[in-house]
């Protein structure tokens, strides 16, 4: 059984250095640019995953940036939140919403862009049947579920903050990863074991 | 299963150029709020400055008399200009006016009730255009009937109200007529009764000489031109704005203030074999044509050109001997600048020689002479380029952020 309680931390990039927030506060272009380089990728991640890929992802980024540039001025970077957590919040919802409003479709993985050089037919054409179970597993997650399990696997949030992000209650974030993982690890298991 | 699904569960990229995207979009989302706060501080201000016109325009002549013996406009009361004929008279406190003699053509601006005192009855007026004519050899009515009162003197005269706009209300005592646009009414010793037997007088002329400039031209103008003031802060605003500056584009001034940090900053075009390229997508970004990368092409090959052979001849003399490997021996020099522990005083002295604040030692040593050259790698490449796109347009591409460049701070 997975301990819930303690999610994987990813050890991602540092967070944006202080001063280069203040100057996002005074929405100082410059700096913005900065904090949308630094954190474009992990949101990116989360609302790929939340959402499946598409061009839709890349929209929401853009909104998710650009609500992070309203609220700037009313950020506070000596508070303990971290910007990281903050604009995953804000992403987060963002796809949430938008999965209250229309369904996305969650589009299968597309192959890796490279192949490794040890890459043979037939280990490849294992991972894209993994690629697909993953695909086809974490699609039929509830929005909140996923929401839980993409926060905490990959992005390293608390428990706490992850309740924050929600806007939920702790132990409800316990119970959807609990549950998440739980769905997650039958489906793939069952994968392996067909012949 | 987490470095399983991190593997396999693979993330959507953000595609080239994204922040840029949503730089320019907060920018002009910025730009555009600003816009609004704008136009609703412009129509605030227009309209503060309106009521300060107003003012302006009433508070000398809030309570005041004016006999006229030419045709005068005046602006009376809190928000009526009258036109007097000559030989008429008016004495005014605030919106309540005595005309005791001669004609008069007022134009009120809607708002509370405007009164007009004459020796033949009492008009009362929300905001219109009308005329009053007094005769004062038609009538021998006493004041005090019309329930004015307060001169009590007898006068004698016959009114003749017209009305051009609106609605009027014309009282004498007890009898009250309401007339519309087209209608004039007629109050002497018998009462207040409409007339519809003459024609109604024409207004006073139009602005050709001047004398019906109202209030509300005047306060439409001075909106117009407060607006516009306000567009043209909006404009300069946006104009400083959007010259966002390069933090590698050091004016003699960032050099000063760099000297007295004891830091070091350059920024000099990138080395690629055979030069930088831009691409299209680049070039587009740029403003610029596609062809316009040619020449941008070639300012990145020379400028590598010339700096290696630079740094070479530099570090000829530090280390003796040939020196085939500009990196490595630029390399070499920065290792002696940090050699000392401090290198703060090898920065302060370079940033001071370009803040102008000291001339460059005829003994500059190596490391010094590579720091200008660092710090000084710009100029020629922007040089090269206006050479093709002109000096504005050059320094423009020279520090903009959609190119190849290499900049570093150091302290």
């Amino acid at each position: 059984m997975v301990d819930a309680s303690a999610p994987a931390r990813s050890s991602g990039p540092p967070e944006l250095a202080r001063d280069v927030l203040i100057r996002c506060k005074a929405l100082d272009p410059i700096a913005f640019r900065a904090f949308v380089v630094r954190y474009q990728r992990p949101v990116f991640a989360v609302l790929s995953r939340m959402l499946g890929r598409g061009p839709h992802v890349e929209d929401l980024a853009q909104e998710a940036f650009l609500r992070a540039f309203r609220a700037f001025p009313a950020f506070d970077v000596d508070a303990p939140a971290k910007p990281s957590t903050w604009i995953l919040t804000i992403a987060t919802r963002l796809a949430l919403d938008s999965r209250k409003r229309r369904v996305l479709a969650i589009l299968p993985i597309e192959a890796a862009e490279t192949e490794s050089s040890e890459t043979t037919p037939h280990t490849e054409h294992a991972r894209s049947e993994l690629r697909t179970s993953i695909a086809h597993a974490t699609a039929q997650l509830p929005d909140d579920q996923r929401a839980v399990f993409v926060l905490a696997e990959f992005h390293g949030l608390t428990m706490a903050e992850i309740a924050e992000a929600l806007d939920v209650a702790e132990a409800t974030v316990k119970t959807r990863l609990h549950r998440a993982r739980t769905k997650l690890q039958q489906r793939l298991t069952a994968h392996r074991e067909e012949p | 299963m987490t470095s399983e699904l991190e593997t396999e569960w693979e993330a959507q990229e953000p595609s080239a150029g994204f922040a840029e995207r949503v730089v320019a979009a907060a920018v002009r989302e910025r730009r555009g709020l600003r816009t609004r706060r704008y136009a609703i501080a412009g129509v605030a201000l227009a309209v503060a400055a309106a009521a300060g016109l107003v003012l302006f325009a009433q508070t000398p002549a809030s309570s005041g008399e004016v006999a006229a013996d030419r045709r005068i406009e005046a602006a009376i009361g809190s928000r009526a200009v009258a036109v007097l004929e000559p030989g008429a008279h008016i004495a005014w406190h605030g919106d309540v006016i005595n005309q005791d003699r001669g004609e008069v053509f007022y134009r009120v601006e809607p708002g509370s009730t405007f009164e007009v005192h004459t020796p033949s009855g009492d008009v009362s007026v929300l905001g219109t255009c009308f005329r009053i004519a007094i005769d004062p050899k038609e009538s021998t009515m006493k004041r005090r009937d019309f329930g004015v009162g307060a001169l009590g003197a007898v006068v004698a005269a016959t009114v003749v109200v017209g009305v051009y706009e609106g609605k009027v209300k014309v009282a004498h005592g007890k009898d009250v007529v309401t007339l519309q646009a087209g209608e004039q009414a007629i109050a002497d010793a018998q009462g207040v009764r409409t007339d519809r037997a003459r024609p109604i007088a024409s207004a006073p002329d139009k602005p050709d000489n001047g004398v019906t400039r109202t209030v509300a031209d005047l306060r439409d103008r001075l909106s117009s031109l407060e607006q516009e003031k306000a567009a043209l802060e909006l404009q300069l605003a946006s104009a400083k704005d959007g010259v966002t500056k390069n933090p590698y584009d050091l004016s003699p001034d960032d050099w000063g203030k760099l000297a007295e940090q004891g830091k070091f900053k350059y920024q000099m075009p990138c080395f690629q074999p055979g030069g930088f390229r831009p691409s299209v997508t680049q070039l587009e970004r740029l403003g610029l044509d596609a062809s316009d990368g040619d020449a941008i092409h070639e300012a990145y090959r020379r400028s590598n050109e010339n700096w290696n052979t630079d740094i070479r001849t530099i570090c000829s003399e530090a280390f003796g001997g040939e020196q085939p490997d500009a990196k490595d021996c630029m390399m070499k020099l920065f290792t002696n600048v940090y050699a000392n522990g401090d290198p703060k005083p090898a920065f302060t002295e370079l940033a001071e020689i370009r803040a102008g604040k000291r001339k460059v030692p005829k003994d500059a040593s190596p490391e010094t002479r590579m720091l200008l050259l660092l710090s000084g790698a710009m100029k020629p490449f922007e040089d090269d380029l206006a050479r093709t796109f002109g000096a504005e347009e050059a320094h423009r591409i020279a520090y903009s952020e959609d190119l190849c460049f290499q900049s570093n701070t150091m302290q």
